[in-house]
């Protein structure tokens, strides 16, 4: 019994919330007293209120004692006031109720203790038992009379009324000892013929698998050996083996295939799987069945074996009871009428479906379970195979889903789980690997007799969060929440915790090759959120290799992953902090050592070599053409950005670079005159028309001024120029999305023009302060002539689309949210530009000069807003994408069009770079989900189709070839860049193809199946096109 | 008054509930309405950022609780430059409810980020029902369908407290503090140290070490 003191074992609730309010993760928010939240109010409360309050806290808290001894002398005690007042005072009865039920619900661990509570109430006085008996089954039938409102009667956030009865039935199955007859177990049994005639019924009509019937089946199944946990006679057993033969008639679901939930995909044979997803509801009776043992007498459960054997602490308590009790000296038992049980018929009725978390899963789904620690040559979590593996997981899910309001608290059960059950099942908390392994030694040796756990409390808790977090089709809570229950966790004792983290992260990062393609971007978020929290340490030195070898690669999933994982951590922080933390320490040697293999991934350029890009992309918008212009844009780039042009430690308003205002460059004169009209902060729309036109005007007697045969310079624009502003109007307009109250500053306009003139100085051209300054008088002033350009290629509309929109861009330059608040704030104006339709919001609000657009024109418009978007933020990809997804959300361009760039094989953007995946789920989710627009499903299939096709085509394998992945390759072949393109299509065509697995799994109910039919048939390459149309089948 | 009041329909308190802060302000001044109809429930407030995080980097974390309708950062009145809080405004109340239950006390920049509902107390806001979350425990206990509020007792009844809290010392009922006692274990040789040993001096760094680890 001794143990070394371990100061970093949290194994109390004080000793986690003790944390919680010192250490990290103490926000104010963050109350940890219960009730007694105000002291300075304490001496206000009514002592019944108190006494409630107490004893509801101690209630909740039952069963968290690591001495059973103890626990059972506070149940006892703490039975004393609830016996005593539990008629007198309703409301203590009432809140005592509704905290055991919800103790019940959302921490089923504790129903052994729980039950303990009212088993010795009842024989203090029977009347606290019979309320509760009573109280539950009331509830249970509510639940059930309420099953098809259940979408408005029940809460958003539980798991819903089947997954929640099944709690209440173990509760009631604990209490069988005071129960009279065979009250609970009749219960059971109503649910069993439910599951099965459900399931039977459904056999008839053509349905493969009736997800309802499932569920209860695995509810009742899995609920089963509670009724043994506080009534073990023979009677009690037979019973409970009358109940298992019963089950065996559940007629098995037929051999369908899950291919599209599974969480890895052999990418057509290509790979190994980690290891064969199994389903639920074919584990669960063989599994018991397994428990019953050949004898059928449950040795393996009766007797502590899995719940905590507390007979011996509370017989002697229950008998002294007795002996006291006036009233009875026997113990009372209590009558639990069956449950009214809707007919199979009701449940089959058209549109019945589950609501609730669970129950939807159930429902929609095949449940598959997810692993991560079988890695190891001995198990540290209970084999999935096994029942004590599925109820432990089921109570842990149990426990995630319903506790979701408290991530502290669901982090703590998780933590103590091994307390509440037999503490022989697992491995001292804490221990480690190394430790593991040593017992597990000794275990084969024989020297520990009999052999010890190996099984480690924090991987069962870890894992059962990761399986929520990479469930398929979707995650029950959003993903955050169980982010933050793991945060919560490794919290409380990072250095235990952090190994078993370690662990999963290599498991999913070995596997990567095989991961879903959805999963992927799951633990891209799961793993940056999580080492944000933890100062950014991970062990970066175990990935330099690949890195290394990958080097000419871009779509191997481990290199992809590597660099996608490092620019989300640097858009939860920054470059320099990140770049920091590519260090390996070497606490020996007492150095570190810098892992620069990893800094070319500081650059989260779009494209590979960001300045270049926008280099090309000026001059071609200039016309491409002209030297002097070439040398000028060169200049602007390499000079007033040189330093940063691909600068990891550039500022992100470093990166922006506006040129259209350069005086030297032609058209900046336009250029200017469509600056100030942005920057004033609101203009009519007929004067918005009139600058447009003049200048498309302006832009297109430039070009034509230009031209070698026309001697004259240009001429001014003859219209009316609008007014310009004075100074302090200015600074108004994009300040409306700050909190600060100063009339004297000018962020906005300010800091574009330092950023433009930082661009400029270098470069000894005026800079545009200056020149803002100067800018009424050059308006109306004929300009010094100015030298002849060769501007013959430049197309005017698309230079005006790229001069509106970037002017727009660059005002708001100030943060994400002052663009969007200018963008907004010209929602029309916009529309106008890209040809979308406009909606006036008032009669009063002045027309637009109609511009005639054809479709094509529409089109291209809007697929250069998508351009130059890219071209502003080409350093900044996600704030690019973000600012695309509004400008959809206006209505400013269609989303088919950013979808198409994402899918265009330029780039594979939607495989290669992470803001782009995260950011065409939010637009598919809108468009699909929200609008109901199943065009751009349609059309993202058939381009997915289109791409593998191409890419099979580029790779010249046949029709009826499995595309073969070369996996390794020699570290000298890793410059040959002939090999590595066919390597980087070879993940391309899987990747494509595991788009499209993705995309149908998610909106496989938006489209009719044959229309995907129609599309997958398109796929060229049969292995793929056989395998893709299998998933038609599955869901 | 409801919304400091305890309703045992949880086996713990939720999160997602306004802050002591608002809840001492509103008793301060006796006015728990304005707590229910001012709040806005798709505004949160973040506090405790460090002066240099920048909108985008909080777009990325809010974004993982919901749609953001805006972010509007607090500046410093003089300088205008960020002055460690912010509003999150959510286009859904979830996004919201969200962000107080999940990311309170997630680390932003090194920093514990403090989350309450907008205690800006703005005329004319909602107070919308998630406050408290799910409605549907709610409406258990309360809600005229369910059962459970048939049992009448004889009320009253005083002496009760002596009887509950009296000669007993509360000190071991949580009092765990203390080494789990079932420790079997023949392996431990060495004193735990040394398995932990390769944790680095200081700095407060994680490490995953790969002694503890099979890959």
């Amino acid at each position: 019994m001794d143990m070394e003191p371990e100061q970093s074992l949290k194994r109390s609730r004080d000793d986690y919330e003790q944390d919680h309010q010192q250490g990290p993760g103490g926000g104010y928010n963050n109350n940890n007293n219960d009730f007694d939240d105000d002291r300075s109010k304490k001496q206000h409360v009514d002592p019944q209120q108190e006494l409630i309050n107490d004893l509801c806290k101690d209630i909740r808290r039952i069963g968290e004692n690591a001495n059973i001894s103890v626990q059972v002398d506070d149940l006892s005690y703490i039975s004393n006031p609830i016996v005593a007042e539990f008629e007198k005072i309703d409301k203590l009865r009432t809140s005592i109720l509704s905290t055991v039920l919800a103790i019940v619900l959302e921490q089923p661990q504790k129903i052994s203790p729980l039950s303990n509570l009212i088993l010795i109430c009842n024989s203090k006085n029977f009347v606290v038992a019979k309320y509760t008996i009573e109280y539950f089954h009331s509830q249970a039938q509510w639940m059930l009379d309420n099953l098809k409102s259940w979408d408005t009667v029940g809460s958003k956030d539980s798991a819903g009324v089947w997954n929640n009865l099944k709690s209440m039935l173990k509760f009631l199955a604990t209490l069988a000892p005071i129960i009279e007859g065979d009250g609970v177990v009749a219960i059971f049994k109503q649910f069993l013929m439910l599951a099965i005639e459900l399931n039977l019924k459904l056999k008839d009509t053509t349905e493969k698998r009736n997800g309802l019937a499932q569920e209860i089946f695995y509810n009742t199944v899995i609920s089963i050996p509670y009724l043994l946990s506080n009534e073990l006679s023979q009677e009690m057993i037979d019973q409970v083996n009358g109940l298992v033969d019963m089950a065996q008639e559940f007629k098995e679901e037929q051999n369908s295939t899950t291919v599209l939930l599974q969480p890895f995909d052999s990418r057509l044979g290509n790979f190994e799987l980690p290891y064969e997803p199994k389903k639920m509801i074919d584990l669960v009776l063989p599994s018991l069945l397994k428990l019953r043992g050949e004898d059928k007498q449950w040795n393996d459960l009766i007797g502590g074996k899995l719940f905590l054997n507390y007979d011996e602490l509370l017989g002697p308590i229950i008998e002294a009871n007795l002996q006291n009790n006036p009233i009875s000296s026997e113990i009372i038992k209590h009558n639990l009428p069956q449950l009214n049980l809707p007919t199979v018929d009701t449940l089959l009725e058209e549109g019945y479906k589950p609501h609730g978390l669970i129950d939807e899963l159930w429902f929609n789904n095949t449940r598959l379970l997810f692993q991560v620690y079988n890695t190891t040559e001995f198990e540290t979590v209970p084999d999935i195979t096994s029942y004590v593996g599925l109820f432990l997981r089921d109570v842990a899910y149990d426990i995630l889903t319903n506790l979701s309001f408290n991530k502290n608290e669901a982090s703590i059960q998780l933590s103590i789980l091994d307390l509440f059950f037999n503490r022989e099942l697992f491995a001292p908390p804490g221990s480690s690997i190394d430790q593991l392994s040593l017992i597990h030694k000794d275990n084969l040796e024989g020297l520990n007799s009999p052999p010890l756990s190996t099984w480690k409390v924090e991987d069962m808790a870890v894992e059962s969060i990761l399986t929520m977090i990479f469930q398929l089709p979707k995650s029950l809570h959003v993903e955050i929440y169980y982010y933050t229950v793991l945060i919560a966790c490794c919290r409380s004792s990072p250095e235990l915790i952090a190994p078993v983290f370690g662990r999963a992260i290599r498991f999913l990062f070995n596997n990567l090759e095989t991961l879903d393609y959805e999963l992927k971007l799951r633990y891209l978020d799961w793993m940056s959120v999580q080492i944000s929290n933890f100062e950014f340490s991970w062990k970066w030195d175990e990935w330099v290799q690949y890195s290394q070898k990958f080097r000419n690669l871009k779509y191997q999933p481990k290199k992809n992953f590597i660099k996608n994982l490092i620019a989300k951590e640097i858009r939860l922080s920054n470059k320099n902090r990140i770049k920091g933390s590519f260090v390996l320490m070497r606490p020996e040697e007492n150095e570190a050592e810098y892992l620069t293999e990893f800094y070319q991934y500081l650059d989260i350029s779009l494209y590979e070599n960001g300045g270049k890009f926008r280099f090309d992309y000026d001059f071609d918008l200039y016309g491409g053409e002209d030297s002097h212009i070439k040398e000028l844009l060169l200049g602007l780039s390499t000079n007033g950005n040189g330093a940063t042009l691909d600068n990891k430690n550039a500022s992100p308003q470093e990166e922006l670079v506006f040129i259209f205002t350069n005086s030297d460059l032609p058209f900046s004169n336009v250029a200017k005159r469509v600056y100030d009209f942005i920057v004033y902060h609101w203009k009519p729309n007929n004067e918005f028309s009139t600058l447009y036109k003049n200048v498309l005007n302006g832009i297109n007697q430039e070009i034509s001024d230009s031209q070698p045969n026309d001697e004259e310079m240009a001429e001014p624009e003859p219209e009316p120029e609008p007014e310009p502003e004075p100074e302090p109007e200015k600074q108004e307009t994009v300040e409306t999305e700050t909190i600060s109250t100063s009339s004297t500053s000018q962020p906005v306009t300010d800091e574009a023009a330092v950023s433009v003139s930082e661009t400029t100085v270098d470069s000894g051209e005026p800079d545009v302060q200056k020149e803002e300054e100067n800018l009424e008088e050059n308006l109306n002033e004929q300009l010094p002539p100015k030298r002849r350009y060769n501007l013959s290629q430049v197309d005017p509309i698309k230079f005006l689309i790229n001069l509106f929109f970037q002017s727009y861009a660059f005002i708001g330059s100030r943060s994400v949210y002052s663009v969007i608040s200018i963008l907004s704030r010209d929602v029309n104006k916009l529309r106008y530009l890209t040809g979308m339709p406009i909606e006036y919001k008032s009669e009063n609000e002045s027309r637009f000069e109609e511009i005639e657009l054809n479709e094509e024109e529409k089109d291209n418009r809007q697929r250069w807003v998508i351009d130059l978007i890219f071209r502003i933020w080409i350093h900044q990809p996600q704030v690019a994408f973000l600012i695309l997804e509004y400008l959809i959300e206006f209505k400013i361009i269609q989303a088919k069009h950013l979808v198409a760039k994402a899918l265009s094989l330029d780039h594979n953007l939607i495989i290669e770079n992470v803001s782009c995946m995260e950011s065409i789920n939010r637009v598919l989710d809108r468009a699909i989900m929200e609008d109901k627009d199943t065009e751009i499903l349609v059309q993202l299939c058939q381009t997915i189709v289109k791409n593998i096709n191409d890419i099979g085509t580029r790779l010249g394998v046949t029709e009826t070839d499995v595309v073969k992945i070369t996996k390794d390759f020699p570290e000298e072949e890793a410059d040959d860049i002939e090999l590595m393109t066919s390597i980087d299509l070879q993940w391309l065509f899987y990747e494509y193809k595991g788009i499209l697995k993705t995309y149908y799994r998610k909106f496989s109910n938006a489209v009719r199946t044959e229309e995907f039919q129609t599309i997958f048939n398109g796929v060229d390459n049969v292995p793929v096109k056989e395998d893709v149309l299998n998933w038609l089948k599955e869901s | 008054m409801e919304l400091v009041e305890e309703n045992y329909n949880h086996s713990t308190e939720r999160l997602d509930k306004p802050s002591q802060y608002l809840i001492r302000k509103a008793i301060r001044r006796q006015n728990f309405e304005n707590i229910e109809k001012s709040l806005n429930p798709k505004t949160v407030y973040i506090g405790n950022l460090s002066h240099f995080t920048t909108e985008e980097q909080l777009h990325e974390l809010f974004l993982k609780c919901g749609a953001i309708d805006r972010i509007i950062m607090g500046l410093d009145r003089n300088k205008l430059t960020p002055c460690g809080f912010c509003f999150v405004i959510y286009k859904h109340e979830q996004g919201s409810l969200n962000a107080i239950k999940f990311l309170q006390g997630t680390i932003l920049d090194s920093q514990n980020l403090e989350i309450d509902l907008d205690p800006g107390f703005r005329e004319g806001r909602q107070f919308g029902r998630g406050v408290y979350g799910g409605q549907a425990q709610h409406d258990f206990a309360q809600g005229g369908g369910a059962p459970g509020n048939g049992f009448r007792g004889r009320g009253g009844g005083g002496g009760f407290r002596g009887n509950f809290r009296g000669g007993r010392g509360r000190g071991n009922f949580r009092g765990r503090g203390g080494p789990r006692g079932n420790f079997r274990g023949n392996f431990r040789g060495g004193p735990r140290g040394a398995f932990r040993g390769g944790s680095f001096g200081g700095g407060g760094r994680r490490d995953f070490e790969p002694h503890d680890d099979q890959f």
